[in-house]
């Protein structure tokens, strides 16, 4: 599963910041913001991305590099938000 | 007087007060001006003469101040340069503005890349290594008073280089100082390029008191911004619309109360009354200053007093100390109040003129007058509210950005025909840049390639966040691009809903930037 978020993670980047280029160079542990990838209207984006394709909400205290700033941080971030899924789910029933 | 002289003034005063505060450091008065007399002691190692232009390519930071000051106390003209501008611009200005010195800081990436032009160059500061080049040729002189030239984006697509005489700046600083009140004990988060005259003023206002700037330099992640302010117990906040947007609406704010905090101050370009509200709402117990100003005006031109927010409502404010505007007709007549015409401003503040460029002087400096190129009204106490411009400039997040250097550079690409560039209204930035683009006969460049080509060569903000590839761009009869058609174009391939706020319930997906319509 983290292999196919991966794999889809760093195919939006590509897609959408790169413009399709460069996107070998891309190591996951690259910070978005230090390359100059992301820029603020660019995590909007970004974040409307990961609600719609992973299904989680990203509340406002979310909105942090370690979640956001690196492919690796995302990957973390989504790992954490499937987490806090299950616990409430094995709570709610 | 002249402007070191000012800040000499400060650092005497209060020499272990804090000056500048940069992630884990922080200088006081005194290092800060150690610092500028050893640039000072290093440029002066070279061939520099009084009246010469240096550049400086560098972010904001207590580097980028102590440079500046060392400029001015060699009697040199300080031209600064956004740190994220490509090396052809970086080339265009060298030649432009006849610099014979480029100080650059290390954090520039595109100084890596070095292909740019620097062969008339004397000398280059990189830290602390001094490059001296053998170039000797003739050196223009400017005017004696000359502090600074700020490069801003006119209607014609050449940016403009603003004369700012040491006197211009001083005036406008003072003027500032007296209505927002500041004194040493104040500090601001400084948000705002310094390269441009809203972030320029913000620096010089809190160096003429002792105030303490506190520096960020990425606005990625606004809540890094807040946390910031709560740390440092800043007192103010300069932003323009965007960067109140921003805050609103992609941060934690609701969850910060900032007991320091005692003002906020708002220009360069119209702010939403809904974003207004939402703001004040959110820093109720805050002053909010509303102000208008351009960079020909050394910044600020007019201001709101915060107690009149509501009774003024939609309204810039009046003239600040030391400026008087009036409302000039189509005609030439002057407009009486209530009517619309162009925007007129005279000062110890206004500019000396454009670098080299006697007929945008004349056409903009009339009489002693500086026209605005904005479009408003005066009310009968004197009040301005602006209806809008009489130019194509595209004014997104803090820039000013011309559509034709856009155009130019996707006419670069040999698959562009055509291209008209416009700006289109975006919650957020205020305008977003879209390109319509017509290809040449057989080709077919992808949007993605031609955002490519232009990521390549144009700094970040300018560069277009959507292109539309059309089979002819829509023009009147006598060949004029239709501008509002482009408009309607562009909105229809690109849906701003998406980006509009985290606050809406359903998110809009971005649909297709493309759309060729042949």
């Amino acid at each position: 599963m983290e292999r196919q978020y991966e794999r889809e993670l760093r195919q939006y980047v590509i897609d959408n910041f790169l413009f399709g280029q460069g996107g070998s160079e891309l190591k996951n542990d690259d910070s978005f913001m230090e390359r100059g990838i992301v820029d603020s209207t660019g995590v909007l984006e970004l974040v409307a991305f990961l609600e719609e394709k992973f299904q989680v909400k990203v509340e406002d205290e979310d909105l942090i590099p370690a979640n956001l700033d690196s492919i690796n941080n995302l990957l973390l971030y989504l790992e954490k938000k499937a987490a806090a899924k299950e616990i409430e789910r094995v709570h709610s029933d | 007087m002249r402007l070191e002289d000012v800040v000499s003034q400060s650092m005497a005063r209060w020499p272990g007060r804090i000056a500048v505060v940069q992630k884990d450091r922080s200088w006081t008065y005194a290092e800060l001006g150690q610092h500028a007399a050893y640039l000072k002691k290093k440029i002066g190692e070279t061939e520099f003469s009084e009246g010469d232009r240096i550049l400086l390519w560098m972010e904001n930071s207590a580097e980028y101040i102590a440079a500046y000051l060392a400029i001015l106390g060699l009697g040199g003209v300080v031209v600064s340069l956004h740190p994220q501008v490509p090396a052809s611009e970086v080339s265009r200005t060298i030649r432009h503005v006849g610099a014979t010195g480029l100080i650059v800081s290390s954090s520039i990436k595109q100084w890596a890349a070095g292909d740019f032009d620097s062969t008339e160059l004397q000398f280059i500061l990189k830290e602390d290594e001094l490059i001296r080049r053998t170039h000797s040729g003739p050196v223009m002189r400017g005017p004696a008073d000359l502090a600074q030239i700020i490069y801003t984006s006119g209607s014609t697509g050449q940016p403009k280089g603003v004369m700012l005489s040491h006197r211009n700046l001083i005036a406008n600083t003072r003027s500032i100082l007296s209505y927002l009140c500041l004194d040493e004990n104040d500090s601001i988060m400084a948000i705002l390029p310094f390269v441009y005259a809203y972030g320029n003023s913000v620096m010089l206002t809190h160096l003429f008191t002792g105030g303490k700037i506190v520096i960020e330099n990425s606005f990625v992640y606004p809540n890094l911004i807040l946390d910031r302010m709560l740390k440092e117990g800043v007192t103010g906040l300069s932003g323009v619309a965007s960067t109140y947007a921003l805050l609103l609406n992609q941060s934690n704010l609701k969850s910060y109360s900032f007991p320091m905090l005692r003002y906020l101050t708002h220009a360069g370009g119209p702010m939403p009354s809904e974003l207004l509200r939402r703001l004040r709402s959110s820093f109720s117990d805050k002053r909010m200053f509303v102000m208008y100003g351009q960079t020909e005006a050394a910044a600020r031109l007019t201001y709101l007093p915060p107690e009149l927010l509501d009774v003024k409502n939609g309204s810039v404010g009046r003239a600040i100390p030391g400026v008087s505007i009036k409302i000039v007709k189509e005609g030439g007549e002057i407009a009486r109040p209530g009517e619309v015409g162009e925007v007129y401003a005279t000062g110890e503040n206004i500019m000396q003129g454009y670098w080299e460029d006697p007929q945008s002087t004349a056409k903009f400096l009339d009489d002693g007058w500086l026209r605005t190129g904005d479009m408003g009204r005066l009310d009968e106490e004197g009040y301005l509210t602006l209806i809008g411009r009489n130019s194509e400039i595209i004014k997104s997040g803090a820039y000013r950005i011309s559509p034709t250097e856009i155009e130019e550079v996707l006419l670069q690409h040999p698959g562009v025909q055509e291209a008209g560039v416009v700006g289109l209204e975006d919650p957020i930035l205020g305008e977003i840049i879209c390109a319509v683009v017509m290809p040449n006969r057989g080709q077919f460049p992808t949007d993605q390639e031609l955002l490519a080509h232009c990521a390549q060569r144009l700094a970040p903000y300018k560069r277009p966040k959507s292109i539309c590839l059309v089979a002819a761009l829509p023009k009147s009869p006598s060949g004029k691009v239709l501008r509002q058609e482009l408009r309607e174009i562009s909105r229809a391939s690109f849906r701003t809903a998406a980006r509009t706020t985290r606050q809406e319930v359903e998110m809009v997906p971005i649909i297709s930037t493309g759309m060729l319509d042949n």
